[in-house]
């Protein structure tokens, strides 16, 4: 429907599902489907309104890695090297996640072909974004579901 | 009947009584989808047979999941192990290996009577002396599983293989799953195939160890369910499970440690326990990830997105084990 824009749809579709499927649901397995449904379509809600968060997270990275870089260019060239090649390439598609691939993939590689601080460092920059994406993707989890298993 | 549910019925009446003609089926009256549970599906199935009315429980090997490759026959062999073993396992009562009868292979079992207690009950924080004796038979149902022999599962000839065999497990699950890259996971499993320990004895594990798969009659297991992450290693494994992943109210360690060993005779020696439970925390960290995979790969059902969420949530604990192991090996 042309007139609408993605956010009024998915309004619409979540209005749908909690005013006239729930309700009606006996079956319990059912019902915790249509409950991460919802907080799935808010999940895109969110990224419609704010962006993608896998581009954020790209950007933390490569702000991360530019800053590492620098301080060790003198000391370690060649490693710096490393990293601005990585923070170079380009990935075979165009969408954020491909670059969160391209990057994670690239920069893990340097860092376990390589020892020392700077190495470590660069450990701490990748494991301090992963759990920072988790924590931020945490909002989005559907207790009910988890409930249903435990 | 459910309608999903209803469709089923006629086809598995139809085999059972081909297929499966010494349980006497003569209708079945009903199919109740349960809702626990997150690779096989389960069933209640509700039969008039020639003995009279009986319930079973059906456990169909999913197409889609989050611990693939499923194998439901090797399930029912080892479900018939144990409980041939004198464990109260459901006593398996058939195998049906056509996949089109209701959409995928499966067993047939019998129904355990009793009432499943999950981790927050309010039951147990009520009663101290009702979670005291369910914490004795905890560890002493363990205890039985990790002596009991069987013959299904596959062993190691020695205990340093097993722990690099589930580490080298881990690592081909994830590379086969992870759809980005994993920086936290992909560091403690390096640390943990540096570190393998050799086990101090090998034996039968559970895998999924905790409350929720156990069915409580009179405040004694009268049940343990899905065992479909069973298999052999060290059983410092098992209980580091329930410090972490099982971890509840009856989690074994301090003195329910100690009685373990005085059941068992095995050391839950501290030193080793941050590497079992790095072990198991990775372990469960990649089996729920896999959610992620599967629902962009085919499946549907969405309790993966939140299973996958919670499952990531385990690495921010991950630095600190690494941090314990190497405190260890430094000591």
């Amino acid at each position: 429907m042309i007139v609408l824009d993605s956010a009024q749809i998915l309004t619409t579709v979540k209005l749908s599902l909690e005013t006239h499927v729930l309700p009606a649901l006996s079956d319990d397995f059912a019902r915790v489907q249509v409950l991460s449904a919802l907080k799935a379509l808010a999940e895109v809600s969110d990224r419609l309104e704010n962006g993608d968060p896998a581009d954020r997270s790209n950007l933390r990275i490569e702000s991360g890695v530019r800053e590492l870089a620098d301080s060790i260019r003198s000391a370690s060239p060649g490693f710096a090297e490393e990293l601005d090649a990585a923070l170079r390439a380009e990935p075979a598609g165009g969408a954020p996640r491909d670059r969160s691939r391209q990057l994670g993939e690239a920069l893990w590689k340097v860092y376990v072909e390589n020892e020392g601080d700077a190495a470590e460092r660069l450990l701490e920059i990748l494991q301090a974004e992963a759990l920072r994406t988790m924590n931020e993707d945490n909002v989005w989890m559907c207790p009910e579901a988890i409930a249903s298993l435990t | 009947m459910a309608e999903v549910t209803a469709s089923m019925a006629a086809p598995l009446e139809k085999a059972l009584k081909a297929g499966a003609p010494q349980l006497g089926v003569e209708r079945i009256l009903s199919i109740e989808r349960f809702t626990s549970g997150l690779s096989s599906q389960s069933y209640g199935v509700d039969a008039e047979t020639a003995e009279g009315p009986i319930r079973w429980v059906m456990r169909v090997e999913p197409e889609h999941g989050v611990i693939p490759p499923y194998d439901i026959a090797r399930e029912y062999r080892l479900l018939r192990a144990v409980h041939e073993a004198g464990l109260p396992a459901p006593e398996v009562v058939h195998l049906e290996e056509d996949p089109s009868v209701v959409g995928g292979r499966f067993i047939l079992m019998s129904f355990v009577e009793g009432v499943i207690f999950r981790s927050m009950d309010p039951r147990l924080q009520e009663d101290p002396e009702l979670l005291a004796t369910m914490q004795q038979q905890f560890v002493q149902m363990l205890a039985r599983i990790h002596a009991t022999p069987q013959k299904v599962l596959p062993s190691y000839s020695t205990g340093e293989e097993a722990a690099r065999g589930e580490v080298a497990i881990c690592r081909r699950r994830l590379l086969e799953t992870e759809l980005l890259p994993s920086p936290i996971l992909r560091h403690a499993l390096d640390v943990l195939d540096t570190h393998a320990p050799p086990a101090q004895r090998i034996c039968l594990l559970h895998g999924d160890y905790r409350l929720p798969n156990l069915m409580w009659k009179d405040a004694v297991i009268s049940g343990v369910l899905d065992w479909e992450l069973a298999r052999v290693g060290d059983p410092l494994s098992d209980l580091a499970f329930t410090q972490t992943i099982g971890r509840g109210p009856c989690s074994i360690e301090g003195e329910l440690a100690t009685r373990y060993t005085e059941l068992t005779g095995i050391e839950v020696d501290e030193r080793l326990m941050p590497y079992y439970r790095l072990l198991e925390m990775v372990k469960g960290t990649v089996i729920g990830l896999a959610g992620a995979y599967d629902l962009a790969h085919g499946g549907t059902d969405l309790r993966l997105l939140s299973v996958a969420r919670i499952a990531a949530s385990g690495q921010a604990i991950m630095g600190g084990l690494e941090k314990q192991l190497e405190e260890y090996l430094e000591a």
